[in-house]
């Protein structure tokens, strides 16, 4: 941590330096289209930029005026603009930076990323006769990754099939039946739907209704109330008319004489 | 325990001497059933109900003959034998129904038909009076194609119910009257 706070101390130090040294003012040339690529965009405060290579249809590198002038007005620069993606690397790009420099198609990613730029290309750059370097950038080299590990959810331990037989099939997994959630709790219209429906079973039923159990408190403890379904009345497929079971004749002699004693008197 | 009827033997045919007999009672004829019939109906109430009590009895005497105590036997065990020569004399399938207290003999299949119930009632107050020594009237409820009702009543009672039945009440109806008005449900 003390080192990277020296980096960045190191950095912000070197922003002041270019701050404050003359630099030369942007002229667009005949030709030149300015547009916001050509603006220097800082990475935010506490956020470290590390590019490696950049693209190249990604940002331009920045026009250097020094050079320019160096040339001469005799050679007119191509008009700048940025390469189609599909036109690979652009050739421009590397003419414009500094000779000291290599291009970037030879510079080795572990050089950037290792080590700060040298004096020497300080002060080229201060003299303005390079990249500057806000286009250079410093590599800061990130910490890893820091706090609690993520938690991740054990795999599910498929179980060894134990001998099966070849004709029996698993069941599906997460397809129990017979199974339901305790906390479910019943459809808020549950007590109208069960009072319609007992009134169409007594409105159309020819069978007499057997006396409704009792109905199991609902509710109690957050349980919902089971109802049980009702068993299937058999339907009257036949009449029958019961005697009075109070006479059981033991005899066929005796049911005569029961028989013949009605309406004596 | 009473042995089941048994029909083995029950009826002889010689036809040798043209003799047909019943167990060993006397000889019986073969005779069309509508003839029976008509001559019951034609000779009169008197007449026919006469003769078929005389038929009647002697099916009660070879009942009481395989039943000589048939007091004390269940109401299964006579309909078993009583139906067994019942239908020995061709006279149908006989059964039995209890409403309430009240005796009911079903016939089914009477040869009689219809114009014959007043015979079989007088043939069956034959049966029981010489099966059983009880003389019991009795008297027709109702009737379908196939199966012929009667109760086995008092002469009293049996004439009332013979009233309102034919005043339109239904047998049923009839015998719970009967019921009722002797103070019983």
């Amino acid at each position: 941590m003390n080192q990277r706070i020296g980096r960045l101390e190191q950095l912000l130090e070197r922003v002041r330096r270019n701050r404050d040294a003359p630099r030369a003012r942007q002229t667009a040339g005949p030709g030149t289209a300015t547009s916001r690529d050509d603006e220097q965009i800082l990475p935010p405060a506490g956020h470290a930029v590390a590019p490696a290579r950049p693209p190249a249809s990604s940002r331009r590198p920045k026009r250097i005026p020094d050079l320019e002038l160096a040339e001469g007005p005799s050679e007119p620069l191509p008009p700048v603009m940025t390469p189609p993606l599909e036109s690979g690397a652009h050739a421009a790009s590397a003419q414009r930076l500094s000779p000291a420099l290599p291009p970037f198609d030879e510079i080795e990613p572990g050089s950037l990323r290792s080590a700060p730029p040298s004096a020497d290309l300080v002060r080229e750059l201060q003299r303005g006769q390079g990249p500057t370097v806000e286009q250079l950038g410093n590599t800061l080299e990130l910490d890893d990754a820091q706090g609690p590990p993520l938690e991740l959810a054990a795999p599910i331990e498929e179980h060894p099939a134990s001998e099966r037989d070849e004709l029996e099939e698993p069941l599906p997994r997460g397809l129990t039946a017979g199974t339901y959630d305790d906390s479910l709790l019943p459809p808020p219209s549950v007590h109208e739907d069960l009072r319609r429906h007992k009134e169409l079973v007594e409105r159309y039923s020819l069978v007499p209704e057997e006396p409704p159990p009792p109905e199991p408190a609902a509710g109690i403890g957050g349980v919902p109330g089971i109802f049980s379904r009702s068993e299937v009345s058999s339907s009257q497929v036949a009449h029958m008319v019961k005697a009075a079971q109070r006479f059981q004749p033991k005899t066929f002699i005796e049911w005569l004489d029961a028989s013949l004693d009605l309406g004596k008197h | 325990m009473q042995a089941p009827f048994d029909p083995t033997h029950a009826v002889s045919f010689d036809l040798n001497r043209g003799r047909v007999v019943i167990g060993d009672g006397d000889a019986q004829v073969v005779a069309p059933a509508t003839a029976l019939v008509e001559l019951c109906v034609e000779a009169g109430s008197e007449p026919g109900r006469a003769f078929a009590a005389h038929l009647g009895s002697e099916i009660g005497r070879r009942v009481s003959k395989r039943l000589p105590d048939a007091a004390r036997l269940s109401p299964e065990v006579v309909l078993d034998h009583l139906g067994g020569e019942w239908a020995l004399a061709g006279l149908g399938s006989l059964g039995l129904e209890r409403w309430g207290r009240a005796l009911v003999l079903t016939v089914d299949g009477s040869p009689f038909g219809p114009r014959g119930d007043a015979v079989v009632a007088a043939a069956l107050e034959g049966s029981l009076q010489r099966a059983l020594g009880r003389q019991a009237s009795v008297v027709v409820l109702e009737r379908d194609d196939e199966r012929a009702r009667f109760a086995v009543l008092n002469r009293k009672a049996a004439t009332q119910v013979s009233a309102w039945i034919h005043d339109g009440m239904s047998f049923g109806e009839a015998l719970e009257r009967l019921h009722r008005e002797e103070g019983m449900p």
